[in-house]
């Protein structure tokens, strides 16, 4: 496996661990707080994140794949406190873990050639042309983003850094 | 696949996102913290050209933030509400560039062998066991990881989502 490999699976690792633990003590009803309007709360964070999963599989294996943005959680979904709209919390963690692992399992397979990789993907082909930069940009940055939101929404809510 | 076209592309990506969410905050803000404890504005740019250190030493790169940045921004410090306690956003984000610009060349120039190192540091070697381990996780998830914090941030004051 490639250093680069090596390096952007151990950021995905830690991150689906670090995701699980920043809602692991979170009640169903904290899941949907937001400390302010349209503030980005637990329930949407992990559901945003777990419909980019199938995309990044996608692109490590050269397939074509849904736009994430017309996903029900995508960018263009908004924040709601309605907690029916999202899943229970044990069943957003599954799915997190699941779709990061069915990540890992592609890529640990894959060599550097993976990188090569054209963007199956009109409206991405400007900004994340290849799997070169698409990759370390949802495995690294998009997820960590959203994770660090969640870290400060932690600490809004009162509780403490894990 | 050369380093220099994930880690660095993304580094500066992180930067420029974080500059973005610097926009629009009252001077008089930069320190506030919703809750105790929180990282403020200050502290996040300041941890994060502090932090700077760490890839510069990976790399075999002599960069220092100025005397007293660690007891300010260091992985032990505590983010306070006091605004005279830091140096000003300006100064703050002109280290973070000077970091940056100082890691940016020995980036483009690291070898596979390189990355492949074993982490000198004996207490990161655990978390992150080789060189481009190190480089990555720095370099990509930390700094947009509080990215996002300062994101959350600004919601929790009251600003506008940037998107």
């Amino acid at each position: 496996m490639s250093e680069v490999i090596k390096g952007l699976l151990l950021v995905w690792n830690k991150n689906k661990d670090y995701g699980q633990k920043l809602v692991a003590d979170l009640s169903e009803q904290q899941m949907v707080v937001q400390p302010g309007p349209g503030a980005n709360h637990p329930a949407w964070v992990l559901s945003h994140l777990n419909a980019y999963h199938p995309a990044i599989e996608c692109i490590i294996k050269g397939e074509a794949f849904e736009d994430p943005k017309d996903h029900p959680f995508g960018m263009k979904s908004k924040p709601e406190p309605d907690r029916s709209i999202y899943a229970s919390k044990d069943e957003l963690i599954a799915s997190y873990i699941k779709g990061h692992d069915a990540v890992e399992v592609a890529l640990s397979t894959a060599t550097d050639d993976v990188f090569n990789n054209k963007i199956n993907l009109e409206r991405w082909l400007k900004v994340l042309p290849t799997a070169g930069v698409a990759l370390p940009y949802l495995m690294a940055m998009h997820e960590n983003i959203h994770l660090g939101q969640l870290s400060a929404w932690r600490r809004v809510q009162g509780l403490p850094s894990v | 696949m050369a380093i220099n076209s994930t880690v660095k592309h993304n580094l500066h990506f992180g930067v420029g996102y974080l500059k973005m969410l610097l926009q629009g905050i009252d001077a008089d803000n930069l320190a506030k913290q919703p809750q105790p404890g929180m990282n403020h504005p200050l502290w996040i740019v300041g941890h994060l050209a502090w932090t700077n250190e760490f890839p510069a030493g990976l790399l075999g790169v002599t960069y220092k933030v100025p005397e007293g940045w660690d007891k300010l921004f260091g992985m032990k410090s505590e983010p306070t509400d006091d605004a005279s306690k830091y140096p000003d956003l300006q100064t703050l984000l002109a280290e973070l560039d000077k970091g940056v610009e100082a890691i940016g060349p020995a980036l483009e120039s690291i070898t596979e062998e390189q990355l492949a190192a074993q982490m000198p540091n004996e207490g990161f070697r655990q978390m992150m066991p080789t060189v481009g381990d190190g480089l990555t996780f720095i370099l990509n998830g930390h700094i947009t990881f509080h990215a996002g914090q300062l994101s959350a941030w600004r919601r929790a004051i009251g600003m506008p989502p940037l998107f």
